[in-house]
């Protein structure tokens, strides 16, 4: 199972979240939104030197991902037909349910995803409420808490694989 | 606590744990984790663990003090 990519599924999903981050704080600081009393808004992005050199490492990095990305899952199905990768599915990919042993194991990744969403969400919406945070650090919030589940199930199957002999 | 003597019966036999794990239908590391008492199988699990050991599910499992308690 070490070369199993659904156990580095969640990896993958973070580092997604993390370049859909960059876009964010991008669009956060250098774009501006107006709307108008009459309906309809108009979106603007004004591009210093640093944020046109941070817009095209971002690029870079989507490019770079979505090649490595697709290539790992080419290279996983191959080498996995039984246990594909496929996104003809609402499943996470990540789940592990080979057999009772790995579904046992993949509930109680997904238990503590569970209680860290049940401590997280109401923690965050209260941060939001009393604190002036701008829209683009909620939403940079919101990623980062979604990242942190990924985190969460990646580290419990790993300390468990790591077990494994 | 669920105590076992799975690693024995299966060296009776001389299967090897994928041998074992692929007769019964799961993999490898869920016989492994069995062995060392750190997963305890369904009742359909152990049932087919004694059919492919050809033995008794009482031989393979008990529950810990069980074994003491009759002696």
């Amino acid at each position: 199972m070490r070369n199993d990519m659904r156990l580095t599924y969640p990896l993958w999903q973070m580092a997604g979240i993390l370049i859909i981050l960059g876009f964010v704080l991008l669009v956060g600081y250098a774009g501006t939104v107006k709307t108008f009393p009459q309906g309809g808004f108009e979106f603007e992005i004004s591009l210093s030197s640093y944020s046109s050199i941070f817009i095209l490492v971002m690029l870079a990095a989507v490019f770079l991902y979505l090649i490595l990305f697709v290539f790992n899952i080419a290279k996983h199905n191959k080498r996995m037909p039984k246990h594909k990768i496929t996104m003809n599915t609402f499943k996470p990919q990540e789940y592990l349910e080979d057999d009772e042993l790995f579904q046992d194991l993949t509930k109680q990744a997904t238990k503590k995803v569970y209680t860290y969403f049940a401590w997280a969400l109401p923690i965050m919406a209260a941060v939001y409420m009393l604190l002036p945070i701008s829209k683009t650090w909620m939403i940079a919030g919101i990623l980062l808490l979604a990242a942190g589940q990924y985190w969460i199930f990646y580290w419990t199957i790993k300390k468990f694989m790591s077990s494994v002999d | 606590m669920l105590k076992n003597r799975l690693k024995e019966l299966r060296a009776r036999y001389s299967f090897t744990q994928i041998e074992l794990a692929k007769q019964v239908g799961v993999t490898r590391q869920t016989i492994g984790f069995i062995e060392k008492g750190e997963f305890s199988p369904s009742v359909t699990l152990s049932l087919k663990l004694a059919k492919a050991l050809d033995c008794d599910i009482n031989e393979i499992f008990w529950l810990e003090g069980e074994i003491d308690n009759e002696e």
